[in-house]
């Protein structure tokens, strides 16, 4: 009976046996990363997109660059007023929150760890910080657990929020794009300020952690202090090379250093006034260092190296940018319950239509092998006699270079005609996650591996061979 | 010979007068935290309305702030905290180099407790 069911389904059963082949093959190359080398080219797969893609508005609106700063500390400052010496007393800090406080800030996020003991100049900061109270601006300290702000700063109580400065690092190429929401009990600061600020109802997928997309946008504030620099690869080099160089361009974030601050120079006071104004007021400002003996340098996605402060500046800008909606690497608790859909399943739909493509262009090609070769046995029967005058044709030059064309426009016709369908679904897969699913954009080279790789199985007679031995 | 001298010495007044006119004419904080000139400790902070404009200056340094004298007492305030009639000449590359410098303390960098004035 089952042999009977089997027998009359055996087209059908060798079909759905071949796609699940394919399928198989898909995930397992998915899943499967020996050395992490799958790791690695979603990481890779990623960058590129969010470089390729970074500067387009529909991808990434660039909405959060008008509500974030970044107040930097050089060397040079540190140099300049206190000899080199690090870390600064807490009134240095203070003068520099006092003359922030001037602009009006929306929040200050401070990227500095003040673990000095002996706490030299504390009464201003005190003073300071009071006077942001005073004026409901939220000043947000980083910590490095829940406990030290009660054990280390008890004289900040109730005028700071804790927050973790802690930057992730992926270990498979160190760049900086992963972005924990939590770490030892304390907010990160991005997802805080934004709930605080932005989205009361916002709450974080903590499990997921952010993948953080590099805005490309430039900042026209800073084009006024920094020079364009090396943009490093172009598009075209991206498409053909992948990445080759580090790009020194100026910041995304809105930047002021700590000098012009202290220092404010222009043609005359109101006007600098003014220009500071419009670079800090009503702004979320993230007050950190660019100090060479601190290290607390980042290498970005888009293969920049800029302080780390830029990296919680950047996470935020997403928070904003993408209305809370940012992106991860696993399917979001929020997102798998709305639709029902794990990242598996994700994979298996996306992996399915190419995997039938493949088949159902294999079985075409079978059937009109069959059938030329067929009509050739037939034409050789019934044109016998002309087949001498066909052979004088055939080795006469002008048909063969004719003849070479036409093998040429056929392969690229066939190869553009079978391989255009599988790119678009591609595109449309990864456009549908990056949106609907708030996916990273980090699957995307290893679909067209896996489509290519389904064609060379193809032309092997791989699955065809695999089937009839099943 | 005489004229020449003459011409020079009232460019150096001139030039003197002109410095010296430079002066607080506004306060844009209600606060102003005040900082010794020597040590550029914090010493105290007083409320802007109860300081008479305009306020002399007595010497613009390059850390940004002005020194001034305070019921006898000489102090340094932050430039940002305040209005003044100085007049900027952005053309002068000095004039707007506004890297900022001190010489409160020599210190060394993560050696001890680093260097007290």
């Amino acid at each position: 009976m089952l042999k009977r069911l089997i027998r009359s389904n055996a087209p059908y059963l060798r079909g759905v046996l071949s796609v699940t082949l394919i399928i198989c093959v898909g995930m397992f190359s998915i899943y499967f990363s020996p050395f992490g080398i799958a790791d690695r080219l979603d990481n890779y797969s990623q960058d590129l997109f969010n470089t390729l893609a970074g500067d387009y508005e529909i991808i990434y609106p660039a909405t959060g660059q008008d509500e974030i700063s970044v107040l930097l500390l050089t060397d040079e400052t540190v140099e300049g007023l206190y000899a080199g010496k690090w870390p600064i007393p807490y009134s240095a800090h203070a003068r520099i929150l006092n003359n922030l406080l001037r602009y009006a800030p929306k929040a200050v996020v401070i990227d500095f760890l003040w673990l000095n003991q002996e706490k030299p100049g504390v009464d201003l900061l005190v003073r300071v910080l009071k006077r942001f109270k005073r004026q409901h601006i939220p000043v947000y300290l980083s910590f490095r657990n829940a406990q030290e702000p009660d054990s280390f700063w008890p004289e900040l109580e109730g005028l700071v929020v804790p927050i973790s400065p802690k930057i992730a690092v992926d270990s498979t190429d160190f760049v900086a794009r992963n972005y924990k929401m939590e770490n030892k009990g304390l907010a990160s600061s991005a997802p805080k300020v934004y709930q605080d600020l932005f989205a009361p109802d916002f709450s974080a997928d903590d499990e997921a952690g952010m993948q953080i997309f590099w805005g490309l946008k430039a900042n026209q504030q800073n084009a006024a202090w920094m020079n364009k620099g090396d943009a490093g690869d172009d598009s075209l080099d991206l498409l053909l090379g992948g990445f080759s160089a580090v790009k020194y361009t100026p910041p995304y974030a809105t930047t002021v250093l700590v000098r012009d601050l202290l220092n404010p120079t222009a043609e005359s006071d109101q006007a600098a006034f003014t220009d500071l104004t419009a670079h800090l007021q009503n702004r979320v400002v993230f007050y950190g260092g660019n100090i060479t003996g601190v290290s607390d340098l980042v290498y970005t996605p888009t293969r920049q190296i800029r302080p780390g402060v830029y990296y919680h500046a950047m996470a935020l800008d997403n928070l904003i940018s993408l209305k809370g909606g940012y992106k991860s690497k696993d399917l979001k608790q929020t997102i798998s319950s709305r639709w029902h859909l794990n990242g598996f399943l994700v994979n298996l739909i996306i992996l399915l239509v190419p995997s039938v493509i493949i088949y159902v262009r294999h079985r075409a090609r079978e059937r009109k092998d069959s059938e030329v070769a067929l009509n050739a046995q037939l034409n050789e029967q019934l044109n016998e006699p002309d087949s001498q005058h066909q052979s004088a044709l055939k080795k006469s030059s002008a048909h063969k270079i004719t003849r070479h064309i036409r093998t040429v426009l056929s392969i690229l016709t066939k190869a553009l005609t079978t391989r255009l369908p599988l790119v678009t679904w591609v595109l449309v897969s990864v456009l549908v996650c990056f949106y609907l699913f708030e996916l990273s954009p980090n699957n995307w080279l290893g679909y067209f591996a896996f489509t290519e790789l389904g064609f060379y199985l193809d032309n092997i007679l791989f699955f065809e061979k695999a089937t009839h031995r099943t | 010979m005489f004229r020449i001298i003459l011409i020079v010495l009232l460019v150096f007044m001139a030039g003197s007068l002109w410095a010296a006119d430079l002066q607080v004419t506004e306060f844009r904080d209600m606060e102003i935290d005040l900082v010794d000139p020597v040590s550029g400790e914090y010493l105290k902070t007083v409320e802007s309305k109860n300081i008479a404009v305009p306020l002399a200056i007595e010497k613009e340094l390059d850390n940004g702030t002005y020194l001034v004298s305070l019921n006898g007492e000489k102090v340094c305030l932050d430039s940002g905290a305040v209005k003044t009639n100085k007049v900027y000449n952005i053309e002068n590359i000095q004039d707007c180099n506004n890297a900022v410098k001190s010489n409160y303390v020599a210190a060394s960098r993560g050696l001890g407790k680093g260097c007290r004035e």
